[in-house]
């Protein structure tokens, strides 16, 4: 374990440095940038003044540095656009982005049960069928064009939801789904075929020997053959999912981390867009992390064969 | 080979051979604007009707399939090239070099390649260059890792061991033995990341981050019609159609080789869950 | 099972959260959908924009883009251009209860003299006193003339507030201004708001709260205003083009248009061939037809340009340009020139792209020219990567956009034509044009002592500049927003500012 965490800090700071990289190559003169598209009318003493108060002359590694000792501070920077604490503007972001990528999780995880079991006990069946026919159509299309179809049908059209924003609540209501939906399909096939695996395997042929039905052995014994795998899956899953948020949140309005990035990008906010990948990777390696030690404790054999 | 894996088959050569020669299906050059007609419904003359440059939409989609399908084959090119290589030597070498590209692999896989992608994009500006780069940029990670994994598996095999007992060298027991063993389950691999790479360049271009304006593509048709995406639906439903078609062929595709091979019982069982929990749809394509 | 227990627990809150969905407009509210934030955030001079009605400037510009009384009642200048008196308007409150006098006015002017990173228009660099003379009025003294200032303090970061919000670093911890609006609160990426102040000096404002709802998508802000979740989107984006007809259609929701002070521009590249050559540039402009351009492209969002300012500004219209192409033999023979060399960069940098209609603009250009036998290849940057391009002079032909925030053209010849430009200012001149005597007007209109001088020389200015077209005007900007039937007193000005304090119902009494 100890080694685990050792190679996700090294990780880690590789992708610090990455960040701080891409930002440090981008083109454009930083101070400019510092002071907006109306630097144009700043004198040039005025300029360099600003430069080397805000430590923009330095060297490289020494800003590189200088950077990460902040950030260990619980500093993430400032936003040039607002000038707020880079920490400040995403905690006003992240519930929203979190709500939406958990609800989808926890829908995900119903929906690929809920649907996945039956298609085992009826293999080759009505719902087998249709279930691999929904998760092949919604995973045609990116999931964004699937969340303007349903914007423009339920609130638009239908005027059931919320067009815009968080609305109290009832605005996420759509994202979710269509995040949540589309992912619950393909885990519900995911599930169907790893457990189609296991019920030839022997334990499970024990169990049916036991004496216990087809649908019983499933639930008991198949299911918590799977379950491990379920949660790896999920985990790989879940950056695909940051990313598709960006575009959810666009559609749906919604002030998330999402469409703050996409905002940073446009008006140039390079501090944002550092931090953002910083936090963006740290936000994945938990995520790896934390999957990892649920595995282990729900399939000891894995944590053994790691071992090994 | 099971029938769905021929259907998919079927659509994927379709699109492929649409996209070397869409443009002589064409009835216009895809760029050629005719201003009397802006925005007209489909009809006998456009059978997509026209966007708001009154350019033909059928014309600019089949224009658009080289971009796209030309784009995303690019860059799973270079993942599997890249993944092949580094991934073969990493997993029957071992030793350092191993570590050290794993530590890579482990930061790069960190960041998801679409995010990743987009923030590049963002700083250092669009293009059709950029985005293969930036895409291929994350890619190759994931793909390396499998590819390291399942060459370390076979190393230990007893074909191989045998082999180097007989004195085989490294590079005749990598490239003759150990490599054709992940082939098929790599082009599984590979068709998900076309999908994986079709969506992303669609969602970049379609954010405005993507190839240049000029530039015929799926995603920047989307781009186009956001703007009349209340009163000229076509322009929205049709490159939906098309990529949905697309991307259902692979899947279809992929599908079916996965279970051809899972019948012959190719994949080892741990690698198995490994490609089921990575490939089971297109991975990462949430976008 | 966790995961059953969690959903059942989310799914109830999402559908408790259903019950309280958003508010509708009630007669003491009035729900505006803008593009983006108001809020820009203390590194602004004036945190928030003009729009929102908090704050208020010495002076006006009017629809002509005329100087009128604003805080400021009246003003004189001396015969050399550098003394000035400002008579201050009197009973104007400050939201925090200050008054507005000639001490508030000077703290107000030396926070820009002191903090020149603040005075985005460098008008107060050569501010050598301020001096309050009397309670209401103040005199100011200059090094060098500046017989624009009335132009120049109507400018939109030109507000002024109560000094006691300005931070030591001069910046700004709330915006306490003299407007019909306290700004109130700004939720990150969903609104602004603003409530009305009882003591406005000027016509009470109708509504109490005014909210601006931050709607990014342009689709979904005409779906918001159709089902009735918004009164009216105004602001940064506005209805585009492509919905007016959508919206002209429907009897509960008005469309109106209101020309802007922002004009495009085609600029050449006057450093590098075939560009360096005025010969090709004036054939390449006077083969354009600007008529077309809006009338097909454009869809009503801009009025092809007769001069270099907006028609407006009537103080420097005199119809430069030609609205149709004037493609006689001797254009058309440097045309065929000009299509036998390389194929022409038109450059477009990303950010103008995704807030004007460039990228149509530039396949129109391309599509255009081709069939003129000049073939035009469009590339996309990134913003930085496009000034970096621009600076370097690695461009035939680029677009951009100028607003005229003082209705005087020096910020137009300042970046596109002062070849002293790059001198003085560390960037600046992204033509590449160097000419002496357009250096010696400019200066000459810079250091008049008095109006007609400075306005002669300007005009001479453009006279030459229309002449040898280092970049010619191609449409100015028009916007369009949209409202509520039933509303009243609703007026954008050529800055999109309105009058929010004059809104209200129709039928009801003040």
């Amino acid at each position: 374990m100890a080694h685990r965490l050792i190679s996700c800090f090294l990780t880690l700071v590789l992708v610090s440095f990455v960040s701080f990289l891409a930002v440090d190559l981008a083109p454009g003169d930083p101070t400019r940038l510092l002071l907006g598209g109306t630097a144009q009318e700043i004198a040039p003493e005025a300029l360099d003044r600003i430069r080397s108060a805000q430590g923009l002359d330095a060297p490289f590694p020494e800003r590189y540095l200088g950077w990460l000792k902040s950030i260990l501070f619980g500093d993430l920077g400032v936003s040039l656009k607002t000038n707020r604490p880079i920490l400040t503007e995403f905690a006003a972001r992240l519930p929203i982005t979190a709500l939406i990528a958990f609800g989808a999780l926890v829908l995900a995880s119903i929906t690929g049960f809920v649907l996945g079991v039956p298609c085992v006990l009826h293999e080759g069946g009505f719902v087998d069928h249709a279930v691999r026919i929904t998760a092949s159509l919604f995973h045609s299309v990116p999931a964004f064009l699937v969340g303007l179809f349903a914007l423009y049908l339920f609130s638009f059209k239908l005027e059931l939801l919320p067009l815009y924003g968080v609305s109290g609540g009832s605005g996420l209501i759509l994202p979710v789904l269509t995040l949540g939906g589309i992912m619950g399909l393909s885990l519900a096939r995911v599930l169907r075929n790893a457990l189609l695996e296991t019920v030839h395997e022997e334990h499970f042929l024990a169990a049916l020997g036991k004496g216990l039905s087809y649908p019983q052995a499933v639930l008991r014994h198949g299911l918590r053959n799977v379950l491990s795998l379920m949660v790896t899956y999920l985990a790989m899953r879940f950056a695909g999912l940051l990313g598709g948020l960006v575009l959810i949140e666009t559609m749906f309005s919604l002030p998330g981390m999402g469409s703050y990035i996409l905002e940073a990008i446009s008006s140039r906010d390079l501090p944002v867009i550092q931090a953002y990948i910083l936090f963006i990777g740290t936000v994945v390696l938990a995520c790896n992390l934390s999957a990892d030690l649920l595995v282990r404790w729900l399939d000891p054999r894995v944590a053994k064969e790691r071992l090994g | 080979m099971p029938r769905i894996a021929c259907i998919g088959g079927t659509i994927v050569i379709l699109f492929l051979l649409l996209g070397l020669t869409g443009e002589a299906f064409a009835p216009y050059p895809p760029a050629l604007s005719d201003y009397g007609n802006i925005l007209a419904p489909p009809s006998p003359g456009h059978w997509m009707g026209t966007d708001h440059l009154g350019r033909d939409l059928f014309s600019r989609l089949m224009a658009g399939t080289r971009t796209t399908l030309g784009l995303a084959l690019l860059v799973a090119a270079i993942d599997t090239f890249l993944a092949l290589v580094i991934g073969a030597l990493c997993g029957y070498l071992g030793g350092w070099l191993d570590r050290a590209m794993m530590r890579l692999i482990d930061a790069l896989l960190a960041l998801p390649g679409f995010l990743l992608a987009i923030c590049l994009l963002g700083i250092f500006g669009g293009g059709a260059l950029q985005l293969v780069l930036f895409l291929a940029l994350t890619g190759w990670a994931q793909l390396s890792r499998i590819v390291r994994n399942e060459i370390s598996a076979v190393k230990h095999l007893d074909f191989i061991t045998v082999n180097t007992a007989f004195g085989y060298s490294v590079a005749r027991n990598l490239f003759m033995h150990a490599l054709p063993a992940v082939i098929p389950s790599l082009l599984v691999l590979m068709l998900n990341t076309i999908v994986g790479n079709v969506f992303a360049i669609v969602s970049l271009s379609f954010l405005g981050l993507g190839v240049s304006p000029q530039t015929p593509e799926w995603g920047m048709v989307l781009f186009d019609a956001r703007s009349f995406f209340l009163n000229s639906p076509w322009l929205f439903v049709f490159p939906c159609a098309l990529i949905a078609a697309f991307t259902l062929g692979l899947h279809l595709l992929a599908d079916g080789i996965r279970e051809f091979l899972d019948r012959k019982r190719f994949l080892f069982p741990i690698e198995e869950v490994r490609m089921l929990a990575s490939t089971a749809s297109s991975c990462g394509s949430d976008t | 099972m966790i995961f059953f227990r969690l959903a059942v627990i989310l799914i109830t809150a999402l559908f408790a959260a259903t019950a309280c969905s958003p508010s509708p407009a009630t007669s003491n509210k009035l729900v505006i959908g803008i593009g983006s934030t108001l809020n820009l955030g203390n590194n602004n001079p004036v945190f928030i924009q003009r729009n929102a009605n908090v704050w208020e400037t010495l002076t006006e510009l009017d629809d002509t883009l005329t100087p009128r009384p604003g805080l400021a009642q009246s003003w004189e200048v001396s015969s050399d251009g550098r003394q000035w008196t400002f008579h201050l308007k009197r009973g104007v409150t400050f939201h925090n209860g200050d008054r507005l006098n000639s001490r508030l006015v000077t703290a107000n002017l030396l926070r820009m003299k002191n903090h020149p990173e603040l005075d985005y228009y460098s008008t107060f660099s050569s501010l050598v006193s301020a001096v309050p003379k009397d309670e209401w009025t103040i005199h100011l003294e200059f090094s060098s003339p500046v017989v624009d200032l009335p132009n120049r303090l109507g400018h939109y970061f030109a507000g002024v507030f109560s000094p006691r919000a300005f931070g030591p670093d001069g910046k700004l911890d709330r915006p306490i201004g003299s407007g019909p609006y306290i700004y109130s609160q700004s939720r990150i990426g969903q609104y602004d708001r603003v409530t009305a102040f009882a003591q406005y000096h000027g016509v009470k404002p109708h509504f109490g709260e005014i909210e601006f709802k931050i709607i990014g998508d342009p689709a979904v802000r005409i779906m918001s205003l159709l089902r009735g979740d918004i009164d009216m989107i105004a602001h940064h984006g506005g209805v585009p083009p492509s919905y007016l007809d959508m919206l002209k259609d429907r009897r509960d929701i008005v469309v109106a248009a209101q020309d802007v002070a922002i004009t495009h521009y085609l600029l050449f590249n006057c450093a590098r061939h075939p560009f360096s050559d005025p010969a090709s540039r004036d054939a390449f402009s006077r083969a354009l037809d600007r008529h077309e351009l809006a009338r097909l492209i454009l869809h009503g969002s801009g009025i092809a340009a007769r001069d270099f300012l907006v028609e407006t500004a009537v103080r420097w219209n005199r119809n430069r340009f030609s609205l149709l192409p004037e493609t006689d033999e001797p254009v058309k023979r440097q045309l065929a020139a000009l299509g036998k060399g390389n194929a022409l960069t038109l450059l477009l940098s990303q950010g103008d792209a995704s807030s004007w209609s460039y990228r149509h603009t530039a396949d129109y250009l391309s599509d255009y020219f081709a069939k003129l036998g000049v073939s035009i290849r469009i590339e996309m940057l990134e913003s930085g990567a496009w000034q970096k391009a621009t600076q370097a002079g690695d461009f035939d032909l680029t677009l951009y956009p100028l607003s005229l925030p003082t209705g005087i053209p020096d910020l137009l010849v300042r970046r596109l034509a002062y070849s002293k430009g790059m001198q003085v200012r560390s960037i600046g001149n992204t033509t590449h044009y160097a000419s002496a005597p357009l250096d010696a007007l400019f200066e000459k209109a810079l250091n008049a002592p008095n109006v007609s001088a400075h306005d002669q020389a300007y005009h001479s200015l453009l006279d030459l500049l229309a002449e040898e077209k280092p970049f010619v005007p191609l449409y100015h900007e028009r916007y369009y927003y949209a409202y509520r039937q039933g509303l009243t007193g609703i007026h954008i000005d050529p800055f999109l500012k309105m009058d929010l304090g004059a809104i209200r119902f129709a039928g009801e009494r003040e």
